[in-house]
């Protein structure tokens, strides 16, 4: 499994992001790949995807969910986030 | 909060009055320029990525910015600290074409990003915590860093899930 992390520049909060999900993965017992990027190297790193998170709305990707993870960074709706992305994941796994 | 406070440290603190973001970029790229921080082309990727991917946050405290650009045009890690008298407009990070009325901004100089996990993560905690609305009335580095210190002890009330 393949999963995208990717935020404007690939830098600050993509970091935060992919760091979230390893620990969501970890305590889930699911394995992936993840690979951090900024929005504008998403597609290039589309083949065999099974998601992207996104830190922020906009991002246009066909055949591949996208969710945005902007709860990870305020700390607002983290809950709700985990769940989401758990059922995308048990789904593709 | 190690990590943040010796970024922090490494960086720059600035209390004022700012016309709008674009004001308070060139005022702050001058000086990180002057000291060798950033390439000359950062004030231009600064500007560029607030127009394509707006950093503006609103915490459940008050509103933050975390201006930054790619790492090759920073030579030096650290987090510039800025305080504005008077409230500046950036557009938020979540609803692109709203605005937020920023009250503190984190500019993030970010050379090497493997190394600044624990530090982000930290500043996220900080957006958390009800010390941030207290650096609103701050004077100097010190007394942000003190200020940070008390983050997620005992006398810091939780305002969210910490990340």
């Amino acid at each position: 499994m393949k999963i995208i992390v990717a935020c404007g520049s690939g830098v600050a909060t993509s970091t935060i992001i992919a760091s979230k999900i390893e620990e969501l993965l970890k305590n889930n017992k699911l394995n992936a790949q993840i690979i951090q990027c900024s929005l504008h190297e998403v597609d290039g790193n589309l083949k065999g995807a099974s998601l992207v998170i996104s830190s922020m709305p906009g991002l246009d990707v066909k055949d591949v969910p996208v969710v945005v993870a902007f709860p990870y960074i305020t700390g607002i709706g983290v809950e709700d986030l985990d769940k989401k992305i758990l059922e995308i994941l048990v789904n593709v796994s | 909060m190690k990590e943040l406070i010796s970024l922090i440290e490494s960086g720059k603190f600035i209390k004022g009055d700012f016309k709008d973001k674009e004001d308070f970029f060139i005022q702050i790229n001058d000086n990180l320029l002057k000291e060798g921080y950033v390439s000359v082309n950062f004030l231009e990727k600064l500007l560029n990525r607030e127009i394509t991917y707006p950093t503006g946050l609103q915490t459940k405290s008050l509103a933050v910015s975390i201006p930054h650009c790619e790492s090759e045009y920073i030579y030096k890690n650290g987090i510039v600290v800025a305080i504005f008298n008077n409230p500046v407009k950036f557009n938020r990070m979540d609803v692109p074409e709203e605005t937020i009325n920023v009250k503190i901004s984190f500019i993030l100089l970010v050379k090497d990003k493997e190394k600044h996990l624990h530090s982000l993560q930290q500043l996220m905690m900080l957006f958390q915590s009800e010390q941030l609305s207290k650096i609103v009335e701050v004077e100097s580095l010190e007394e942000v860093l003190e200020l940070i210190k008390g983050v997620g002890t005992k006398n810091d009330k939780e305002r969210g899930d910490f990340i």
